[in-house]
């Protein structure tokens, strides 16, 4: 004997439209092949027990197949008795109709909402639905949880566990919720005022609580690449619009990310769309596509200074060493946190437009020659000098084919200066550094001779600490006053 | 007298050895072996230390290990970006030559002298001028140009004496006047006892040794307590490898010759199985104490192991230790010799 079964309505309704055989397209419209099955196997075992069509769940008791033809008949009778309601008045019996079904719940939420926040399109072309008068769709499902409603009841199942120890959990209804009703009204109040968004500082970028800056994730997973330790960042993010004929004025999302694994890989891609979820998906996996690999020195700066340029936009990059940090455009910052490099300094000429300073960007460090390449170019050996090494010099590569030529074999006007062979010939122009127009006022030289008495207390007071302990002075021993952080008034308080 | 002088070279001759405490009897000043002690009181280690053949072998066994010697130091010094210079084959010969020349000068070992004498010069006495004052007065000589140690220095006493003034107050005076880097009118604290053996204990050795050469002279008794107490550190832990191809293995290894205190030396090198470097202080041995038997034998001076074996023959102390150690080096050179024919054969050579 099978237990008694409880089912979503909707579920229900398409139970009742067996009758009716529109198989295929409802099927096709409102249920999954699974559903499908079951409900075909609910439908010839089970049928509806009396007086619970009414609500948001309908209790089906197992029936026998000989019944079944009979039992969709008897449904159709009770649905029709539930129609008519007989109410008794001095004038005589009244019959109310009442529809079980309507457009309410036949159409999904979303479609439900738009009837009601929806603005014509002529409407829209004259402005209508932005800003302040905007009606916001309210998510009324905030608040609920599946399996309490207004009905206080334990569902086995659903909201309770079936087994509990070890006996079976029974159906059982609880005293009503009164407050319920007030809380879900209190919540939805709520809803629809326009609120800032809060961002946590470590996850800001640098367009405060905007996208340019912030993380997007790593790209979605192909198949067994799973893009491991990949980060990709937002580096513009504006509307673009555009008239058509049909809607008018088209807003789309325009986004332009950098990804990286942190370790030399990394790429950058442009997509547009109508969301920001739609477009964030498709600019990251769009960049994880075109990943390209850089050439690091010990994997924190460039190889070698260069210059680069795409569009107006022209970089001269310098490479730093450890410790210096990134001193650069913030686009360029970003790229470098997401490919791996850590220190660099990078001036921009001309225009600051962030694809073309990102192109220009790649372009360079693609373009890096390795050592090696650079030394077997010239055939001769390359070396490095370091002033925190006393310029040891350091063979860094030899030409691979050994042959390293001599100085006859060089030509006179051969450029041999590494970095003037580097940038091909381009001189960065170093702009002369004028001293601050204070410094050639009178009062200066008497502030600097003020500030020569107290130049060095800073390290002498350290030594002190360090040698004697405490702040002391010839007199320290002889004058207890001549300690610093003494009061007369501490004395006055004590000889109290 | 002739029966007693036969006794003693008996009593000399069994306990010559093994017996550490005899040993220190047989000197003139009693030692302790862990504690610092001025240990070039009586004879003068300067001519021996500065003449030429000890010079060669001590410049020989230090080393030079250019990643060592050029290292970067951490001195808080901001760092520059790397320059780069394509270069023919001479050019780098040249440049390395520069190096090297460079590398010996870092290399430089720091004298090893006696201990110096305080100085008792009294200019003159005037009695007449006592109590003219309550404290002393020192008068600098600071001509541009004069080296610290010729400059002159002395001293007004309460009680009218005119005298130059003692080591220590022409030190105060010249690094007031002329303060060199790296030193402080006040010795750090570093140098006080409880505070060097915390040091020591941590194997900062060549940075104690560097702080002791940048704030002494080489003379100044403080600077012998202090590089002594170093040595027997490095002595006792046998981190000679610390200090190789540092300006201050010279020294040490000077030091622990000087003090007949090689054997645990010679006993990590042959583990290192530098056979050369044993023999360097076997020579550098019978150098200081022209008066060991091993120098009498004539062995081929290429024969490094045959020279050691003389050593731990006729004057080592600890002959036992060492044997030992021989013997493990032999073995170990037979093993190898043995395996690597084993995998001639198998290759069918």
């Amino acid at each position: 004997m099978m237990a008694s079964l409880v089912v979503p309505r909707r579920w229900y309704r398409y139970l009742d439209t067996l009758n009716a055989r529109y198989l295929g397209s409802l099927r096709a419209k409102y249920l999954n092949s699974v559903s499908i099955r079951y409900l075909d196997t609910l439908s010839s075992r089970y049928t509806a027990s009396p007086g619970t069509l009414q609500r948001h769940f309908v209790t089906l008791v197992p029936s026998t197949s000989h019944m079944v033809a009979d039992a969709h008949i008897k449904l159709r009778q009770q649905q029709e008795a539930v129609n008519q309601v007989m109410c008794c008045t001095p004038s005589g019996p009244l019959i109310y109709s009442r529809r079980t079904t309507s457009f309410f719940n036949k159409l999904t939420a979303e479609q439900l909402w738009k009837g009601v926040t929806s603005v014509s399109n002529a409407g829209r072309k004259q402005g209508r639905g932005k800003g302040v008068g905007k009606k916001i769709a309210k998510d009324l499902n905030r608040g609920q949880i599946i399996g309490v409603g207004q009905e206080n009841m334990v569902w086995p199942g659903l909201n309770a566990p079936v087994i509990r120890g070890r006996e079976l959990v029974q159906q059982k209804k609880l005293p009503k919720d009164e407050e319920r009703e007030a809380r879900l009204i209190k919540i939805r109040n709520t809803m629809g005022s326009f609120r800032a968004l809060r961002l946590d500082p470590l996850d800001r970028g640098w367009c405060g609580n905007k996208m340019p800056g912030r993380s997007i994730g790593p790209p979605n997973p192909i198949e067994d690449d799973k893009f491991e330790g990949f980060d990709t960042r937002v580096l513009e993010l504006k509307i673009v619009t555009c008239m058509t004929a049909v809607f008018g004025r088209k807003r789309r999302f325009s986004m332009f990310v950098v990804t990286g694994n942190g370790n030399g890989l990394g790429g950058f891609a442009l997509a547009k769309a109508t969301t920001i979820s739609d477009v964030t998906r498709k600019v990251k996996n769009r960049a994880g596509q075109k990943l390209l690999y850089i050439e690091r020195y010990n994997e924190h700066t460039v190889l070698h200074d260069f210059f680069t340029y795409f569009g107006r936009t022209k970089i001269f990059v310098k490479k730093m060493p450890e410790g210096y940090g990134l001193v650069c455009h913030r686009a360029i910052r970003t790229i470098c946190q997401t490919l791996g490099i850590k220190d660099i300094h990078a001036k921009i000429e001309g225009p600051t437009n962030v694809q073309n300073i990102t192109k220009a960007f790649f372009l360079g460090l693609i373009r890096q020659k390795t050592h090696q390449k650079l030394a077997d170019e010239k055939q001769l050996h390359l070396v490095e000098f370091r002033k925190e090494n006393l310029n040891f010099p350091k063979v860094v590569a030899t030409p691979q084919s050994g042959k390293v030529r001599t100085q006859e074999e060089i030509p006179n006007n051969e450029e041999l200066d590494f970095t003037q062979h580097i940038m091909d010939g381009k001189v960065q122009l170093v702009k002369k550094k004028y001293p601050a127009p204070y410094e050639k006022l009178p009062s200066y030289e008497i502030y600097l001779k003020k500030y020569a008495r107290r130049r060095n207390h800073q390290k002498v007071m350290l030594n002190m600490l360090v040698e004697e302990g405490e702040y002391r002075s010839f007199y320290t021993d002889q004058y207890p006053e001549c300690r610093p952080g003494y009061s007369s008034k501490s004395e006055e308080a004590e000889a109290w | 007298m002739a029966a007693t002088v036969t006794l003693q070279v008996y009593f000399r001759s069994i306990f010559f050895t093994n017996n550490a405490v005899l040993r220190s009897f047989q000197r003139k000043s009693w030692r302790h072996c862990s504690t610092s002690v001025n240990i070039y009181n009586d004879r003068d280690p300067a001519p021996v230390f500065f003449s030429e053949n000890v010079q060669t072998i001590l410049k020989k066994i230090t080393g030079t290990d250019f990643n060592k010697v050029f290292r970067q130091r951490f001195d808080e010094k901001k760092l520059s970006p790397p320059e780069y210079k394509f270069m023919t084959d001479e050019e780098l010969k040249q440049k390395m030559k520069n190096a090297e020349r460079l590398s010996s000068k870092i290399l430089q070992m720091p004298p090893v002298l006696k201990e110096r004498q305080a100085i008792s010069n009294i200019l003159s006495r005037d009695p007449a001028i006592t109590g003219f004052e309550n404290c002393k007065f020192v008068f600098t000589d600071i001509t541009y140009g004069l080296p610290d140690r010729k400059r002159l220095v002395v001293v007004r006493d309460p009680d009218g004496t005119l005298r130059q003034a003692s080591w220590e107050e022409a030190e105060r005076m010249n690094q007031i006047y002329n303060p060199r880097p790296g030193r402080k009118l006040k010795p750090p604290k570093l140098f006080q006892e409880e505070h060097l053996t915390n040091v020591l204990e941590r194997g900062e050795y060549e940075f104690v040794l560097d702080s002791a050469c940048a704030q002494f002279e080489p003379d100044d008794p403080e600077y012998l307590r202090i590089t002594s107490v170093v040595y027997e550190s490095v002595d006792k832990k046998r981190c000679y490898q610390l200090l190789h191809s540092t300006r201050h293995y010279g020294p040490l290894c000077f030091y622990l010759t000087w003090n007949k205190k090689i054997e645990n030396l010679l006993i990590s090198l042959l583990q290192q199985e530098k056979l050369e470097a044993c023999a360097d202080i076997v020579r550098l041995y019978q150098l200081i104490h022209t008066d060991c038997k091993s120098k009498m034998i004539n062995v081929d001076p290429n024969q490094h192991l045959e020279l050691l074996k003389a050593y731990v023959e006729h004057d080592s102390l600890q002959q036992q230790q060492l044997q030992l150690a021989i013997q493990a080096y032999q073995e170990i050179v037979r093993e190898r010799q043995q395996y690597n024919e084993n995998v001639k054969t198998a290759h069918g050579l």
